[in-house]
């Protein structure tokens, strides 16, 4: 069967007619102006599905740009028998293919989430020069205290540093702090790069026993000493700017909002347990009663779900920033028998700290 | 068509909007098959893959430095740094001076993907060149209120036209500005007093909203364990609507008056556009624009995104059915174009329309 088509031969735009037949070795053609020639039935492709009543368009792999055209569906059902994979449908190869290419994709997709998330911060945090910590701790603290005063009376400013002694006692490697109350209502207490720590008149109210407020400022340097506020930092840094560039808003890159504070002072559950053994064992070698901790611990989570609503209260109390378990409570475990227990603070300092903010 | 769609959106899911690519080319390959010229189909031969890789180019060299850069900024100085803001300052300028790139970028990867009797267009022209105009038309237009708009539009279409070719076929763009300007003229006087009446009307609501009477009806309604009347309910839902249908008929009416000048632009353009010894004559009104505008988004928003593929379908058609071409191209003297083919295309106006900023 041989019939007429319109050839292209990808050279000139001028269209050819051709005289088609379908051989075994495959299409062989030839027209006024078009030297004979064959296309072998393998290196087919149809431009198009085909479709009955429309013509169809064939190109093949040893001649780029070269195209048939063939309008009579006879022949064309005759050729998609003879060549049936120009039926189109589905390529085990081509899927392959492109599954492996979004898989790549989704690979390196999921290995820079893992890195900004998970991979990078903490050990870049150690990395971070202290002048760095330092700057950025400092913008932190500002924004994080909003308008409260600073509390600071010199028998209240001696007892904290009297609690840092004893708390240093048996503990060479403490960290360098600066440590200081805000006259803010909500019970809580942060620590931020740079070893800033931050401690709550809402914290001191509550707090009827020096060893409840040493055993939190504890577990705080425990943050500072791992390096926590800075790989937090470093997390939410890298995320917003991730999110600012995948969404294209400009207004996440900016810790100053209160919801950009909010994550970085929420730590990870991680970093909990770690700043939690280290506050444990900081008490024990200081000989204070790690017991007083889990009290308050057990205390507050009772009081929990009572949060008054506050100026503060998107910075969210003690436990929404720390989360809590009954399983971290349960790690915290009494000194063995024997040891001499010591006060964190005599009973005139702590009077002296307890009325810090007046 | 409708099959496509579904699929491509349903994959688009699954990977993550990673398939995009390969759906835009299944789109594009499935349109570009339905257009026929002077009784002979278009060809797209563009693949998945090539935008992929063109995306994944201008990640590595554009967005993920800048990612680190002000990652790092902001970790080493603070994020309330003023060096913060000159870094997204940079970003926002960069964007602008490539905007115009990505454009002709993106125009000449389809161009060069697009096959008619088996020869393939392009722009021979350079785009960094283009997008210096670009970008100094989009300061100009912002300088002169507007008012320049006709000759820049003018002449960027001179200089994107003029870089066309199909095959060694060249295009060409020729004519003046003038004839557009009172078509522009008249839009923006309409734009102003539209503008004007909305302002009036919702200065006025607003000064109702804050008066004492309006305001001790919202106060008595928000009040704790109140029971307002049916007065006091209708006022307040009245003050309300007023507020939104004001707000969102000033987001309406003024790109519809501007439909009138986008129709006048499109069919000058046209008649100033040659090839070969065809000339073109497009067939546009305003309220076809309109209608194709309005319906476009209600598909998008009913179709939740998914019926995207048509709107593309009904744009394209919508040149088809109203252009004319008139005069013939002597085809058998267009040869096959020499330029070379990248292999990697779209990348920033992927980036772009992701939104980079």
């Amino acid at each position: 069967m041989a019939i007429e088509a319109v050839y292209f031969d990808g050279e000139t735009a001028r269209d050819n007619r051709v005289v088609v037949s379908l051989e075994a070795s495959g299409l062989q053609f030839s027209g006024e102006d078009v030297p004979a020639q064959a296309w072998n039935l393998s290196g087919l492709t149809a431009v198009d599905p085909p479709h009955m009543g429309h013509a169809l368009r064939l190109s093949h792999d040893g001649h780029a740009g070269a195209r048939l055209s063939i309008r009579n569906d006879a022949f064309t059902q005759q050729l998609l028998i003879a060549a049936p994979h120009l039926k189109g449908g589905f390529h085990p190869k081509r899927a392959l293919r492109l599954f492996l290419w979004i898989g790549g994709g989704l690979t390196i997709l999921a290995a820079l989430i893992y890195l900004t998330l998970n991979f990078a911060p903490q050990r870049l945090a150690v990395l971070l020069p202290d002048a760095w910590s330092k700057r950025v701790g400092e913008q932190m603290e500002a924004s994080l205290v909003q308008n409260a005063k600073v509390c600071q009376t010199p028998d209240g400013e001696k007892a904290i540093a009297a609690m840092l002694a004893n708390l240093a006692d048996g503990s060479p490697d403490m960290p360098p702090l600066r440590v200081r109350v805000y006259d803010i209502p909500i019970m809580n207490a942060f620590a931020l790069p740079g070893g800033f720590i931050v401690l709550t008149r809402g914290l001191m109210r509550e707090a009827s026993d020096p060893g409840e407020v040493a055993g939190v400022l504890a577990h705080e340097v425990g943050h500072v000493a791992h390096h926590h506020p800075e790989a937090q930092m470093i997390r939410i840094a890298g995320m917003q700017v991730l999110i600012s560039v995948a969404t294209g808003t400009s207004g996440g890159n900016n810790a100053s909002s209160l919801a950009g504070l909010a994550a970085i002072l929420k730590s990870t559950r991680d970093a909990e347990r770690e700043a939690d053994a280290y506050a444990v064992s900081m008490l024990s070698s200081a000989r204070v009663d790690p017991m007083a901790l889990k009290h308050f611990f057990e205390k507050i989570l009772k009081e929990e779900g009572e949060s008054s609503s506050s100026a503060f209260s998107n910075l969210g109390t003690l436990f929404s920033t720390h989360p809590v378990t009954t399983e971290r409570i349960e790690q915290i475990k009494p000194l063995p028998a024997g040891v001499m227990l010591r006060p964190a603070l005599s009973e005139e300092q702590w009077k002296d700290l307890k009325e810090i903010c007046g | 068509m409708g099959r496509l769609a579904i699929v491509n959106f349903i994959l688009n899911v699954v990977t993550l909007t990673i398939y995009r690519f390969w759906a835009k080319t299944n789109v594009r390959k499935h349109i570009w098959s339905c257009v026929h010229i002077n009784g002979q189909p278009l060809e797209y031969t563009g693949r998945g893959i090539e935008l992929f890789k063109g995306a994944l180019i201008v990640f590595g060299l554009f967005v993920l430095p800048f990612v680190l850069v002000a990652t790092f900024v902001s970790i080493a100085l603070g994020p309330e740094h003023p060096a913060l803001f000159a870094v997204y300052g940079l970003l926002y300028l960069l964007i602008f001076l490539l905007w115009g790139a990505a454009l002709y970028r993106a125009r000449r990867y389809q161009l060069s993907r697009t096959l008619w009797r088996g020869i393939r267009g392009t722009l021979a022209g350079s785009s960094m060149i283009y997008s210096l105009t670009y970008f100094g038309a989009m300061l100009a237009r912002g300088m002169s209120l507007g008012w320049t708009t006709p000759v820049l539009n003018t002449v960027l279409q001179e200089q994107i036209i003029g870089d066309m070719r199909f095959g060694d076929l060249a295009f060409k763009f020729k004519g003046r500005a003038a004839p557009l300007y009172p078509t522009y003229a008249l839009c923006w006087f309409l734009s102003l007093l539209a503008l004007t009446i909305f302002a009036f009307l919702f200065g006025a609501e607003v000064a109702a909203f804050f008066g004492p009477e309006v305001q001790k009806v919202f106060d008595d309604i928000f009040k704790p364990d109140s029971e307002p009347t049916s007065d006091q309910i209708w006022t307040a839902s009245t003050v309300i609507a007023i507020l939104v249908f004001s707000f969102l008929a000033m987001f309406m009416v003024i790109p519809m008056l501007w439909a009138i000048y986008s129709a006048k632009e499109l069919s000058t353009f046209a008649t100033y556009t040659r090839a070969g010894n065809a000339t073109f004559k497009l067939n546009a009104t305003a309220g076809s624009l309109i209608s194709l505008v309005i319906v476009n988004l209600l598909i998008l928003i009913f179709t939740l995104g998914i019926g995207r593929p048509f709107i593309q379908q009904r744009l394209i058609r919508y040149m088809c059915d109203r252009l004319e071409v008139v005069g013939t191209i002597d085809v058998d003297r267009v040869l096959q174009s020499r330029a070379a083919m990248a292999h990697t295309g779209e990348g920033l106006a992927d980036a772009f329309d992701l939104g980079v900023v």
